[in-house]
C-alpha cells in the first residue's frame, strides 16, 4: 500500500468486512458448536430469565 | 476515458444495492439459522445502529470536538436528546422487570476516572470512539481500520490487567435509582442532561445551537435501537466487551492459554471464550454496526473521499492510539456507548463521572491531534517533524 495514495473507501470497507469474516471463521474453528435447542428466548423481556451476557461495565 | 475514471454517479447503482440488501438479509438470516432468533434480532439492531450512525452522520467524537473548535453544539445536544429519550423508556423498564433487564451500572473508581480521561484524549487522536471506530472502519476510513486493530488488541490487554487497576480504589456501586427511586432518578437524569444542554447552548454560536432534522431523527432512531437492545438482550448497548473478546479469541487461536488469567478464568468470561461469537451480545451488535456502515457507504452513488494520507510516523501513532483507546475503555468500564450513553441512560453514576473525565481528555486530544497526526503533503513540504 502506497503511503502517498490510500485505497478508496470501497476497498477499505471491504477489508473491514473480510476481517469480520476471518474473525468468525477463526472463532468457528475453536468454539463449541451452537446448540439451537439451547438458544435463549427471542426477547429477554418477558422470558423470566435473568440476563447472563457479559457487558463492558462488569469488572 | 478509462473505466477507473468513470464517474460512479453515472453507473446504475441498482445491481450494487440489490447485492447490499442481500448481504444485510443474509447476515440476519444466517445468524438466525446458526444461533437462533435472539442473535438474529441483535444482528438486526446492530445493522440499525450502523445504518443510522453512518447514514445520518450521527457521532460522538466529532460533536465533542465541534463544540470546542467551532462552537457548534448541534451534535452534542443531539447526543443528550438521544440519551434522555432512552432514559425515559429504560428507567421504567428496569424498574418493572428487575430480574430480566440489567442497566449499564458500574462503580466509580480512581483507575476508571483516569482511564476515561485517557480514552477521551485517544478518541480525538483517531477521530473515533467505541462505536465511531467500528462505523468508520465499516465505511472505509483507512485510519479507523488501523485504529480498530489497535482497539481490539488494547481491549484484550485491558482485560488482562483489569483486576490490578481495580485495586487502586473503587467506590460502592451508586445508581440514581438507589438514591432517588426510579421516577426520581429519571427526573435527576433528565435535569442533568438538560443542564448540560444549556451549557452547550450558551457556548454554541448562533445558528449552531439546535440540531437539524437529520440529527433529531438520528437521536430518535438511536434511542429506539438502544431500547430494543435492552429489551432483546436484557442488557444495555455496549461495544468494548465484544472487542476484548475478539482479541481474546484471536490470542487463543494463536496459542495463548488464558485459563490462568483472573478475568478470563472467571466463569462468566470463560464461558464466553468457549462459546461462539454469535452468542455474544456485544459481538453481534458490533458486527452489525460494521456491516450497516459498509452498506450505507456502498449504497451511496459516490462514496465519500478517503481520508488524507498521513506520514508513516502518524500511522504508528494511530495504531498506538487505537491500542490506548481499547485499553482505557476496558479499564474505564466502558466507552462512550457502554459507559456514557448506556450508563447515563440507565442511571449509573459512573456514566456521568465518565463523561466529565472523558471530555477533559478530549480537550487535550483536540490540542494533540494536529501536532501528532501530520498530513503527508504538509510533512513533505516541511510541515512535519
Amino acid at each position: 500500500m502506497s503511503l502517498t495514495k490510500l485505497p478508496g473507501r470501497p476497498l477499505v470497507g471491504s477489508l473491514s468486512m473480510v476481517f469480520v469474516l476471518v474473525l468468525l471463521l477463526v472463532d468457528h474453528g475453536q468454539s463449541r458448536p451452537i446448540n439451537p435447542y439451547q438458544a435463549p428466548a427471542p426477547v429477554a423481556l418477558g422470558s423470566g430469565v435473568a440476563p447472563t451476557a457479559a457487558h463492558c461495565t462488569a469488572p | 476515458m478509462t473505466p477507473s475514471l468513470v464517474n460512479q454517479s453515472t453507473v446504475n447503482p441498482a445491481p450494487r444495492r440489490a447485492v447490499l440488501l442481500l448481504l444485510a438479509l443474509g447476515l440476519v438470516f444466517g445468524t438466525f439459522a446458526m444461533a437462533g432468533p435472539r442473535a438474529a434480532l441483535l444482528m438486526l439492531v446492530g445493522l440499525g445502529f450502523g445504518l443510522t450512525l453512518e447514514g445520518l452522520r450521527f457521532g460522538f467524537t466529532g460533536p465533542w470536538r465541534n463544540i470546542v473548535t467551532e462552537r457548534d453544539g448541534r451534535g452534542l445536544v443531539a447526543q443528550f436528546l438521544a440519551i434522555g429519550l432512552t432514559a425515559v423508556f429504560a428507567f421504567p423498564l428496569l424498574a418493572s422487570f428487575p430480574t430480566e433487564l440489567n442497566g449499564a451500572h458500574a462503580p466509580v473508581g480512581i483507575a476508571m476516572i483516569v482511564a476515561a480521561f485517557v480514552f477521551g484524549m485517544a478518541m480525538q487522536l483517531v477521530m473515533g470512539c467505541g462505536s465511531g471506530t467500528l462505523v468508520n472502519a465499516g465505511s472505509g476510513n483507512a485510519i479507523a481500520l488501523v485504529a480498530l486493530l489497535g482497539f481490539i488488541a488494547g481491549s484484550f490487554f485491558g482485560t488482562l490487567h483489569l483486576g490490578w487497576w481495580q485495586s487502586f480504589g473503587v467506590l460502592p456501586l451508586i445508581t440514581l435509582q438507589d438514591q432517588f427511586g426510579s421516577g426520581g432518578g429519571l427526573v435527576v437524569t433528565l435535569l442533568g442532561l438538560g443542564a448540560l444542554a444549556m451549557l452547550v447552548l450558551r457556548r454554541a454560536a448562533p445558528g449552531k445551537r439546535l440540531p437539524p432534522r437529520r440529527l433529531l431523527l438520528a437521536a430518535a432512531l438511536i434511542a429506539g435501537l438502544a431500547i430494543l437492545n435492552l429489551v432483546i438482550a436484557g442488557q444495555s448497548w455496549g461495544v468494548v466487551y465484544g472487542l476484548g473478546l475478539w482479541g481474546a479469541k484471536l490470542a487463543t487461536a494463536a496459542g495463548a492459554d488464558l485459563a490462568g488469567n483472573a478475568f478470563w478464568g472467571a466463569p462468566a468470561h470463560a464461558e464466553r471464550l468457549v462459546q461462539s461469537l454469535l452468542t455474544d451480545v456485544t459481538s453481534l451488535t458490533n458486527i452489525g454496526l460494521i456491516a450497516g456502515a459498509f452498506v450505507v457507504m456502498r449504497w451511496r452513488a459516490e462514496p465519500d473521499p478517503q481520508v488524507a494520507p498521513i506520514t508513516a510516523r502518524s500511522w504508528t501513532i494511530v495504531l498506538v492510539a487505537g491500542l490506548v483507546l481499547g485499553y482505557s475503555a476496558r479499564v474505564a468500564l466502558g466507552c462512550n456507548v457502554g459507559a456514557f450513553f448506556s450508563g447515563v441512560s440507565t442511571g449509573s453514576l459512573h456514566g456521568w463521572v465518565w463523561f466529565v473525565a472523558a471530555f477533559g481528555g478530549s480537550l487535550l486530544g483536540i490540542r494533540l491531534r494536529p501536532r501528532l497526526l501530520l498530513p503527508l503533503v504538509a510533512a513533505s513540504q516541511g510541515g512535519g517533524r
